[in-house]
C-alpha cells in the first residue's frame, strides 16, 4: 500500500470514529427513554374506587392543540406545543394499603437510570403523603427529555409521565388558571372542588 | 318458411282467452293483501329516465362521498375535543402535584415537614 | 290513430307510474292473448291454460316495480308465461303419445287453413319435450329470433338451435307419418 492510499484509509478511519463519537453523544444513552412503563397499575386500576387514565402521544397532543383555540387554553398550548407524549394514572382507593409499596418501585426503580435525575423528593409524615419529581435531561445537562412525578397518600396513587422538552415553571403556573383550583388559597377562576374529586373516565 | 312451417304457424296463431278471464285476475288480484305501490311506481317511473338516473347515480355518489367526508369530519372533531380535554385534565393533574411537592419541600424548609433532597 | 302494442303498454306502465291502477286492467287486456296462447300450446288444455294464465299476470302485478319499460314488459310476461306453463306440465300426469286414431283423416283443403291439420300440429307440439315445446311455441307463436328465445329460457343460443332442429325433425315425422309422407 503506497503512502498516498494510507494516508486516505486513515482519515476515512478518523471520520469514521468522530462521526461515531458525534452520533454517541447526539444519541440517548442507553436506557434513556422518557416513557416509562406503568403497565403494572393496569392490573391495580382494579382494585381502585376512582381511575384517571389519560394517554395522549404526540399525533393526539396536536389533535388537541387544533382545538385549543379558547382564550383560558393558551397558557396549556404553551405548555404542550413540542411534547411527544403525556400519560398520567391516577388511581383512588377505598382505604390505606390497597396499593402496596411494590407497586409503587416497579416505577420507581425504572426512574433509577442515569438519565433521570430526581430533583423533588419529599415526604409529609402527619398527612402520609410522598411526592417525587424526576428530570431527564440531554447527556449536555441542557434540554429537558423528559419529567415524571410520582404522588403517593394513602388512598391515592398517582403517575404523571410527560415526554418531551417540559418547561416546569409554565407547568407549575397552571394552577389557578383553567379552572384549576390554586391548593391553599382562594382562585377567584375556579368553582371546583379541591383534588381528589375525579370519577373513573 | 316452407309450407309445413307455415301450416305450424297457423296452428300456433294466438288465441282468445276464455271469456271472463280479465275480470278473473282482477278478481284474484282484489283479493291480494292491500299494498299502496303508487308512490313506489311513480319514483320509479321518474327514476327510470336515462338522463335522471345517471344524474341520481352522480347525486347519490356526491352524497355519499359528502357524507363520509363529513362523517370523519365530525369524528376527528369529537376525538379532537375529547383530546383537549384529556390534555386539560393531565396538566391539571400535572400541575398540582408538581406544585404540591414544591410545598411539601417548602414546608420542610419552615420545619413542618421531613425532606430528603 | 295506430298504435303499436308497445306504445299502449308503455301509455298504461306511465298511467301505473301515476298511481292510476286501472292502467293493469288496460295491461292485462293488451297482452292476455298472448300469455293464454303460450299456456294452451304448451298444455293443450284452456283450463290449465286459464288458470297458468291468470297466475302469470297475479306475477306481474306483484312485481310491478321491477318492469322497466314496454319491451321488458313483454319479455317478461313471455319469459314467466313459459315458466309457469313448464311448472304446470311437470306436475301432470305423463301426456301419451299422441295416437294418429286420435286425430282424423286430413281433407284435401290448404294445409294452411285446415283445423284439423292445425289441431293435429298443436298436439304433435304439446307432446314434444318441455324445453323444445317452448321453442317451438316462441318460434312460431311469437316469431322471436333465437336469440331472443335463448335469453327468454336463458339458455344458449346453439342449445335453442338444437333444440328447435330436434323438434322440427320429430314434428316432421310426425306429421308425414299422419299425411301419409305429404310433409317435408
Amino acid at each position: 500500500m503506497n503512502a498516498g492510499h494510507k494516508k486516505i484509509r486513515t482519515s476515512a478511519l478518523a471520520t469514521f470514529f468522530v462521526a461515531m463519537l458525534l452520533g454517541a453523544l447526539s444519541m440517548p444513552a442507553f436506557g434513556q427513554n422518557p416513557r416509562l412503563d406503568i403497565k403494572n397499575l393496569e392490573a391495580l386500576s382494579k382494585k381502585a374506587s376512582e381511575v384517571v387514565d389519560v394517554n395522549l402521544d404526540g399525533p393526539l397532543l396536536k389533535l388537541a392543540s387544533r382545538f385549543m383555540t379558547d382564550e383560558d387554553d393558551r397558557e396549556a398550548l404553551e405548555v404542550i406545543k413540542n411534547l411527544r407524549g403525556v400519560y398520567v394514572k391516577s388511581l383512588t382507593f377505598d382505604k390505606p394499603g390497597d396499593y402496596s409499596r411494590a407497586d409503587v418501585e416497579a416505577i420507581r426503580s425504572q426512574l433509577q437510570a442515569p438519565a433521570w435525575s430526581r430533583i423533588v423528593s419529599a415526604r409529609s409524615k402527619h398527612e402520609g403523603e410522598n411526592a417525587e419529581i424526576y428530570l431527564m435531561t440531554a447527556p449536555d445537562g441542557g434540554k429537558v427529555l423528559g419529567m415524571a412525578i410520582i404522588s403517593a397518600e394513602p388512598t391515592e396513587l398517582t403517575v404523571v409521565n410527560i415526554v418531551g422538552p417540559v418547561d416546569i415553571d409554565k407547568l407549575s403556573q397552571l394552577e389557578g388558571k383553567m379552572g384549576i383550583p390554586r391548593l391553599g388559597g382562594q382562585d377567584e377562576d375556579s368553582h371546583q372542588q379541591p383534588e381528589g374529586h375525579r370519577a373513573k373516565p | 318458411m316452407n309450407p309445413w312451417e307455415e301450416s305450424l304457424r297457423e296452428a300456433l296463431r294466438r288465441k282468445d282467452v276464455p271469456p271472463g278471464f280479465t275480470n278473473r285476475v282482477l278478481a284474484r288480484i282484489r283479493e291480494l293483501p292491500v299494498r299502496d305501490k303508487r308512490t313506489w311506481f311513480r319514483f320509479r317511473a321518474f327514476i327510470a329516465r336515462p338522463a335522471l338516473r345517471w344524474a341520481t347515480a352522480v347525486l347519490c355518489m356526491a352524497i355519499a362521498v359528502g357524507v363520509a367526508y363529513r362523517g370523519r369530519q365530525d369524528r376527528q372533531r369529537r376525538q379532537g375535543e375529547m383530546a383537549r380535554t384529556q390534555v386539560k385534565q393531565a396538566l391539571r393533574i400535572a400541575s398540582v402535584k408538581l406544585n404540591a411537592a414544591r410545598r411539601m419541600v417548602q414546608e420542610v424548609n419552615q420545619g413542618t415537614a421531613q425532606s430528603r433532597l | 290513430m295506430i298504435t303499436s302494442t308497445l306504445d299502449r303498454s308503455g301509455e298504461a306502465l306511465g298511467r301505473l307510474a301515476l298511481g292510476d291502477m286501472s292502467a293493469f286492467e288496460d295491461i292485462v287486456k293488451e297482452h292476455q292473448s298472448m300469455v293464454f296462447s303460450i299456456a294452451y300450446h304448451f298444455l293443450h288444455d284452456r283450463s290449465l291454460a286459464d288458470e297458468a294464465a291468470q297466475d302469470v299476470f297475479l306475477r306481474l302485478y306483484q312485481n310491478l316495480a321491477s318492469i322497466m319499460s314496454p319491451q321488458h314488459l313483454v319479455f317478461w310476461l313471455r319469459k314467466v308465461a313459459c315458466q309457469r306453463a313448464l311448472d304446470t306440465a311437470r306436475k301432470l300426469p305423463k301426456t301419451p303419445p299422441v295416437s294418429l286414431e286420435d286425430i282424423a283423416e286430413p281433407t284435401e283443403e290448404s294445409p294452411d287453413t285446415d283445423p284439423l291439420l292445425s289441431e293435429g300440429l298443436r298436439r304433435m307440439v304439446a307432446s314434444l319435450p318441455k324445453d323444445a315445446r317452448a321453442v317451438i311455441i316462441l318460434r312460431y307463436q311469437e316469431e322471436l329470433e333465437l336469440a331472443e328465445i335463448a335469453r327468454i329460457l336463458d339458455v344458449p343460443l346453439n342449445t335453442v338451435k338444437s333444440r328447435l332442429e330436434r323438434a322440427l325433425g320429430v314434428l316432421r315425422e310426425k306429421l308425414s307419418r299422419w299425411t301419409g309422407g305429404v310433409a317435408r
